[in-house]
């Protein structure tokens, strides 16, 4: 575990390199939320219209 | 072929078909992510000149390759519609734009991160950097076009000319750094050549064909949605709505 903590430090770049994954991690993680709230937004609206249609 | 195209281009069976491409992409990008999260901070060496620094390349370089990619395909599907009328181009180009400015601002930002220890800042006006902030403004640009009509015809046919016209960026981007003096270094991958160690080399494809597969998988999911609101009217929406399936 301490070998990995000390392969993952990266000396005097370590905050640039964090940033970075972290930024690309968030980035994906907006992505997925997004397509997933889209989803829901997408099926709810449709049932209100099929629901007032009828 | 052209019959399987025109088969699958019809929105009902691409949401059936859709479905199950989905885990397909899924799958493929979180293990390739993970192999190659591990590759790039684990196995490859550090750089003889940047030090580990060029860890960052591992994102920001498929970040960027993903900007112009994604950009080709949103004005190809966008040109598709304008001249056969195909309603699911111009669904792919829809929620292509999106996707492709998340990447986009993914490679600036992640580049700014990069440039800062490299270069002492964080920014310039150079050309490679200055064409890829342009293309954010082209997905913006094209998001509001497309988000401008109420009519959708109107609006993927405005929008996909403007697509259109904005390609003439992609080579621009691609060969700023030939073209004018770049503080941006040089294109190390290239068709005929590549010019870094094996383990960098492997790590810069994991993530880049992990990210390939992300952006199926997210096409896929919402061009479903996209096609459910567009084609609201049918009776096989409907009975998808009022039946419970997803």
């Amino acid at each position: 575990m301490m070998g990995l903590l000390e392969a993952l430090s990266f000396d005097k770049y370590t905050y640039y390199i964090w940033v970075s994954y972290f930024l690309t991690f968030a980035t994906i993680c907006v992505l997925l939320y997004r397509t997933k709230s889209m989803h829901k937004k997408a099926i709810t609206q449709l049932r209100i219209k099929y629901a007032r249609d009828n | 072929m052209w019959k399987w195209i025109q088969a699958f281009a019809s929105p009902q069976n691409f949401y059936r078909i859709s479905e199950k491409l989905i885990p397909w992409f899924a799958y493929p990008f979180v293990i390739l992510t993970l192999i190659g999260l591990y590759w790039g901070l684990v196995v490859s060496p550090a750089d003889y000149q940047q030090g580990d620094s060029v860890r960052i390349m591992y994102v920001h370089v498929p970040a960027a390759w993903m900007s112009l990619m994604i950009y080709v395909i949103m004005a190809l599907a966008g040109a598709i519609g304008l001249i056969w009328q195909i309603k699911l181009a111009n669904v792919v180009a829809a929620v292509s734009a999106p996707i492709g400015a998340a990447f986009t601002f993914l490679a600036l930002v992640t580049g700014a991160i990069w440039g800062k220890p490299m270069w002492g800042t964080w920014w310039v006006w150079d050309a490679r950097l200055t064409s890829e902030l342009i293309l954010l403004f082209l997905y913006w640009a094209y998001m509001s076009l497309n988000n401008a009509f109420d009519n959708h015809k109107t609006a993927a046919k405005a929008s996909s000319i403007l697509a259109i016209v904005g390609l003439v960026n992609i080579p621009i981007i691609y060969y700023s750094v030939e073209w004018w003096n770049s503080l941006h270094q040089g294109a190390s991958v290239s068709v005929t050549k590549v010019s870094m160690h094996s383990d960098m080399f492997i790590a810069l494809m994991l993530i880049s064909f992990a990210f390939k597969f992300l952006y199926g998988a997210l096409v896929l999911m919402r061009a479903r949605d996209e096609v459910l609101i567009r084609e609201q009217n049918s009776r096989w929406v409907k009975a998808i709505i009022t039946g419970g399936q997803r």
